[in-house]
């Protein structure tokens, strides 16, 4: 919505300084970071860049981003869904508790996320000792990357879904179940095609930041090259090797996926604006 | 059955619902947030437990600690100040102002999002570094960004942008032309409406924006590794050190590092919640 | 058909029904008629299944349906806000219910069609069958719910506020329709309404609810004309309410005695007298006096003239004259009057309640008044 003209409203001189002041700081800030990564990694023109790319240990680490991802982002999308039925569409005690638990991740750094999961897995952690005896590998291995990148993301599904679910209310649920409905049918053809822009959009968030989690995969990750190291951790070793034009071509990539992410999520929020919650956060 | 039945209200009595699958989502989300969130979670509380209270004290403040800990807070104190400011800025040109491309850059703010932090680490640092682009041009007056505390504000200011103009920009939008039109007509100058109209209905808004800004900075550690040159005492951020600890197998000063910022988490976390309270409650009484 | 045997349901420590009682005969048309918290809706929604009661019966047809969940109770509900599927067009709304039925019981394409348009048909929405929602107006989509509940040819047909979220006009028109409706199809229907007209108007028998409980169940006239409570008289129209001194049989009422049989024995004692607008009479004095009533101001509503009179306790209360009458008093603002009531309800308690008239009452002998202060 282009914003609607205000009688009253600053002087000229006033509107064009704030205008200045705010493109310059964004460009500061947004820009130019943006335009420095494309830059470095074509620095020294389009073969090195490609060159780069498609080295074996950036393979593998494409590939460990998309397994992670691809474990990650369903089960978020199944947990968003329940927490998001149970929460919206019901009345329960503690239910503003619940909410506030389910967001918690995110007031937790990314380092103590990956943390935790170092105290419960890891050698000297709670379940370490046992885990090893039996063979099984979770910290400096992909379990443990898969399990912090689920931390990090579990609540983008359901704070997506929870506002949207609830401002619709039941009373679709309710005709459809009056109607001689059953449970799912009733999710299946009543629910879900109320929400699926929302949850595109929640899935999208998700995805973004499952594919791009630094701090808490760097963590429990070891940093093996090839072998536990993702996207992210791949542009660190990278980078720390002076290895500048490959590290610059590997963040490309992740900073293309955050351009398609923005434009694709900006896209929703434009056309299907009355289907997503509120944008505040 | 009778009628004579005792009215007791009984949270935990299972209630017949006409919507079904109340029990099935509601077993499935508290067995994930278990599993994934809470126990973890609490291995953290338990590992600090366990270490007792003056050992938990020698490695959880020690002087390298206490440092960390300054910059980290004072740091994102810092910037969380500064994007209260520029936020504000911003939101308030988007809302109110219309230029060509203000869609894009409406959509740009937040890059910080949905770019991974190492990216955002490694671009900020190649531009501030002395021989980057911005470096460059603040050499010759003697500041120095990268290596340096003030490249971790830089970082932080980054990363927190859109938490404070996310939160305002709806406020704005939201905020009635008639209550400005009818400051102006009693006679407040432009200047005076801004400050006694609008500053006051935005400020709860501003003040849960540079708190998430200030929670998500204070644990930030991707972007700002790479920018900041981790001198022990000097740009070194508590969560780098509880990395450091880690490595050097050090897990019980790993823990109570992470013991007194999950603290602080939920600290913050309690206070955004109050915030978004007074909001709400502001929200009704208009 | 339905019979509902003291049901109590509570939410958190509010309860919003206390041990209710009702029975719907088939066929018949039901308002449940009470100001919003007095449990209507709840009492509808437990009859539909979409609420359980904490603790009491439902039976369907002599059958126990307290258990049975709302997909089995063979119910049509038309919700408040109508709860139309927003993303399935007109004609996917109304066939829904026969679509979610298993396969052995669903009847095939041709024959939900044809259901469809005899429904759009009744409803007189031919042609809109490939509208969304979203594209109806309030009183189209209010009949696509019909039409919607209608098709899986309930036993029950419930509607919540089923006027409630549209304009005056279309409400009215929709109320005839609906009244109609129900002659033609003779469907066993209850609905919510907080309207008094609305359920006078379109029920065959009234259930007026107060805080949980049911107040009094009767035909709209009888209701009207003999309200159990203070409450039913209150909630069914106008009222003005004066302080009355109840001696001997003899209750005085603003500057008229009135006459109450019932009333007799109870001695002398102090109560409020309810006074219907058009059972009160208004009489200019000549001259002003001590403790007289004056015109406040006079509305003029089509064939009747709302007065406004200010008591000497400065209540204001309402009459309600015709308006040759009003054009042949010839009252002016600021007039002292005289107030003489033609009929007024007087409730000690619950137990107790009498009609009071004048001595020679239904003669329309105004000269029987004895007006107190003259």
């Amino acid at each position: 919505m282009p914003p609607h003209r205000r009688p009253v409203t600053e002087p000229r001189w006033m509107r064009v300084t704030l205008c200045l002041l705010a493109l310059g700081f964004l460009t500061l800030f947004l820009a130019l970071p943006l335009a420095a990564v494309l830059g470095q990694a074509l620095a020294r023109g389009v073969e090195p860049f490609a060159a780069a790319l498609v080295t074996p240990d950036t393979m593998a680490a494409i590939r460990l981003t998309l397994l992670t991802a691809a474990i990650a982002v369903p089960l978020n999308l199944v947990f968003g869904l329940a927490a998001a039925w149970a929460i919206a569409k019901f009345r329960f005690p503690l239910r503003g508790l619940l909410v506030t638990l389910i967001d918690l991740p995110f007031s937790v750094s990314p380092v103590v996320s990956g943390l935790i999961y170092v105290l419960m897995f890891g050698l000297q952690g709670w379940l370490g000792p046992t885990l090893a005896a039996h063979g099984i590998k979770i910290i400096f291995a992909v379990p443990g990357i898969v399990l912090a990148t689920i931390f990090v993301t579990l609540p983008f599904v359901a704070r997506e879904l929870i506002p949207l679910m609830e401002a619709q209310g039941r009373e679709e649920e309710e005709a459809a179940i009056v109607l001689g409905a059953g449970g799912w049918r009733t999710f299946l053809l009543v629910t879900l095609p109320n929400i699926k822009w929302g949850l595109l959009y929640g899935v999208l968030l998700c995805n973004a930041r499952a594919m791009g989690e630094f701090g808490a995969v760097s963590v429990v990750s070891g940093h093996i090259r090839g072998m536990t190291t993702t996207i992210p951790l791949h542009v660190e070793i990278l980078y720390n090797e002076y290895d500048f034009v490959g590290a610059f071509a590997v963040a490309s990539l992740l900073a293309l996926l955050a351009l398609v992410t923005l434009a694709a999520k900006t896209f929703l929020e434009w056309v299907h604006r009355d289907e997503l919650a509120a944008h505040t956060r | 059955m009778s009628g004579a039945r005792v009215a007791l209200w009984r949270p935990w009595a299972r209630r017949r619902e006409a919507l079904p699958g109340f029990g099935l989502a509601m077993g499935l989300t508290l067995a994930i947030l278990c599993l994934v969130v809470l126990i973890p979670l609490s291995a953290v509380f338990a590992m600090s437990a366990g270490m007792g209270w003056e050992r938990f004290v020698a490695v959880g403040f020690e002087p390298r600690v206490m440092a960390a800990y300054r910059l980290s807070f004072g740091g994102a104190l810092l910037a969380a100040a500064i994007n209260g400011l520029a936020g504000l800025v911003v939101a308030w040109v988007l809302v109110r102002y219309d230029f060509p491309g203000r869609r894009m850059i409406d959509a740009m703010v937040d890059l910080p999002f949905a770019l991974p932090t190492a990216v955002a680490g490694i671009a900020l640092t190649t531009l501030y570094a002395p021989t980057g682009w911005l470096g460059g041009l603040l050499e010759p007056w003697g500041i120095k960004v990268a290596y340096t505390p003030v490249g971790v504000v830089v970082a932080m200011v980054f990363i927190g942008l859109p938490f404070v103009v996310r939160t305002v920009e709806p406020v704005l939008e939201e905020l009635d032309d008639e209550l400005e039109e009818a400051a102006e007509s009693l006679g407040a100058s432009r200047w005076q409406t801004v400050r006694m109209v609008i500053v006051p209905a935005i400020l709860p808004a501003l003040t849960t924006g540079m708190a998430l800004a200030f929670a998500r900075g204070v644990g930030e550690y991707g972007s700002v590794i790479f920018i900041a040159g981790n001198l022990p005492g000097i740009s070194e951020i508590a969560p780098l050190l509880i990395v450091t600890r880690l490595e050097q197998y050090d897990t019980a000063g790993a823990t109570a590092i992470a013991t007194v910022m999950l603290v602080l988490s939920f600290v913050l976390l309690l206070l955004i919640n109050l915030l978004q309270r007074w909001r709400a409650a502001r929200h009704t009484a208009d | 058909m339905i019979d509902i045997r003291s049901i109590t349901k509570r939410f958190g420590t509010f309860t919003a029904l206390k041990e209710v009682s009702l029975s719907v005969e088939p066929g018949e048309l039901v308002a449940l008629l009470g100001p919003s918290g007095s449990g209507k809706t709840t009492l509808l929604r437990i009859i539909a299944g979409l609420e359980f009661p904490d603790s009491g019966e439902v039976e369907f047809e002599g059958r126990p349906a307290t258990d049975l969940s709302a997909r089995d109770r063979r119910v049509g509900f038309v919700f408040q806000h109508f709860a139309l599927f927003r993303h399935m067009s007109v004609a996917d709304n109304i066939s829904f219910g026969l679509r979610v039925r298993e396969p052995a019981r669903r009847p095939h394409k041709a024959e939900i069609r044809e259901r469809v348009d005899h429904l759009l048909d009744m409803v007189q929405l031919r042609g809109l069958a490939g509208r969304y929602p979203s594209q109806l107006s309030g009183g189209q989509r209010q009949r696509v719910a019909l039409a919607r509940a209608l098709a899986v040819e309930p036993r029950v047909l419930l509607l919540d506020e089923p006027f409630g979220a549209l304009d005056a006009q279309v409400r009215k028109d929709l109320r005839r329709w609906l009244r109609h409706l129900h002659d033609d199809l003779k469907i066993t229907s209850v609905f919510v309404t907080h309207d008094q007209e609305e359920a006078m108007e379109v029920a065959d028998r009234v259930v007026v609810m107060d805080h949980g409980c049911i107040e009094q169940t009767g035909a709209p006239k009888d209701i009207y004309d003999h309200p159990a409570s203070a409450f039913v008289y209150r909630f069914l129209g106008n009222v003005n309410s004066f302080p009355c001194v109840i001696e001997d049989g003899w209750v005085q009422v603003a500057g008229a005695e009135l006459m109450a049989a019932d009333l007799a024995r109870a001695g002398r004692r102090e109560a409020t007298a309810f006074v219907r607008p058009h059972d009160l009479e208004v009489v200019p004095l000549d001259r002003p006096r001590r403790g007289a009533a004056h015109m406040r101001h006079a509305v003029v509503l089509g064939p009747m003239v709302r007065v406004e009179v200010d008591l000497a306790d400065g209540q204001t209360v309402e009459a309600e004259i015709g308006r040759e009458a009003f054009d042949r008093l010839g009252l002016r603002p600021h007039q002292p009057v005289a107030l003489l009531p033609r009929r007024a309800q007087v409730f000690l308690d619950d137990a107790v309640q009498a009609r009071a008239v004048p001595p020679h009452s239904g003669k329309g002998e105004e000269m029987q008044w004895r007006p107190r202060s003259m």
